[in-house]
């Protein structure tokens, strides 16, 4: 039997296949200071990751709530700090986690602070990425 | 002093569990601290908002497991909307050009720190916060600054589990 479910979505993102995977443009707020990166979206990571260097700009204390990561090779440190987090104009206060020791090449939007604030659509055929607000 | 724990129940059961720790002297009066391992939950709170609800808690009778634990579902019963929706549409920029551009970058970037404004970089250095401060100085009040990665096209595997 035929079923359909119809969801809504805000906005939407035409991305690049790359070996890196899907990445996403991302704004980080706090105050009045912003910057804005891309991030790998990984449904795999507990949290949102973004390099030490991003809180530096943002003027966040050197500590924060402090968490260790597993991973399969070994764990690193991260700091957690409250910010507001932008994607594609939705824009939600979030706590997110920075590199203790920096790692500039790897930024990840996850679970907690960014996937459980949205509705998600992809068709990774066309490259496609669907976002809406959750709650709505 | 150890903890006290409250679990909290919600919609899909037990949603967290509350623990409610002393004030550190390092900390800042006033401050709030919280955060999320699993499903477990850790608020630092004020002293004074503590002594208020270790009072209220024995005004009444409870524990302030308890007190905690029906303060929230209450809160919860009366202002789900607020909860669940937290986020809101706010005017952005299209970086479409900057995500292109970083996709397929130039490889002389390779191991530096970029500002993309458009297709084009209109800094680059090894020292982010140098770059960020250079280019809101010029005008740039949310500068898109990202580190080009010679690895970018390495397949990945992901892999932190939490």
């Amino acid at each position: 039997m035929d079923r359909l479910i119809s969801l809504d979505f805000d906005a939407d993102l035409e991305y690049e296949e790359t070996s890196a995977g899907i990445l996403v443009p991302i704004r980080l707020i706090h105050g009045d200071r912003s910057v804005e990166l891309r991030a790998r979206l990984d449904t795999g990571a507990a949290d949102c990751l973004f390099d030490r260097f991003y809180s530096d700009i943002l003027g966040l204390a050197d500590s924060g709530v402090e968490r260790e990561y597993r991973t399969v090779t070994g764990s690193f440190k991260a700091f957690g700090h409250e910010v507001t987090i932008e994607t594609l104009g939705l824009q939600w206060p979030a706590l997110v986690f920075f590199h203790a020791m920096g790692n500039p090449a790897h930024a990840f939007v996850g679970r907690r602070g960014w996937l459980d604030r949205v509705r998600l659509g992809i068709v990774h055929y066309e490259g496609r990425l669907f976002l809406g607000q959750y709650g709505t | 002093m150890g903890p006290v724990v409250a679990s909290v129940s919600g919609r899909r059961g037990v949603l967290a569990r509350i623990a409610l720790w002393r004030r550190r002297p390092a900390r800042v009066a006033g401050s709030l601290r919280y955060a999320f391992s699993g499903i477990v939950m850790s608020i630092q709170l004020a002293p004074d908002i503590e002594a208020g609800l270790r009072a209220a808690a024995a005004a009444r009778g409870m524990d302030v497991d308890t007190l905690v634990g029906t303060a929230l579902r209450a809160y919860l019963r009366e202002a789900p909307a607020s909860v669940l929706s937290t986020s809101r549409q706010a005017p952005s920029r299209n970086r479409s050009a900057e995500m292109a551009w970083a996709a397929n970058p130039d490889a002389q970037f390779f191991g530096k720190w970029v500002v993309l404004e458009g297709s084009q970089v209109v800094a680059s250095g090894s020292n982010p916060k140098e770059l960020y401060e250079d280019v809101r100085a010029r005008g740039f009040s949310s500068p898109f600054l990202i580190f080009v990665s010679p690895d970018e096209h390495e397949p990945f595997a992901g892999g932190w589990i939490d």
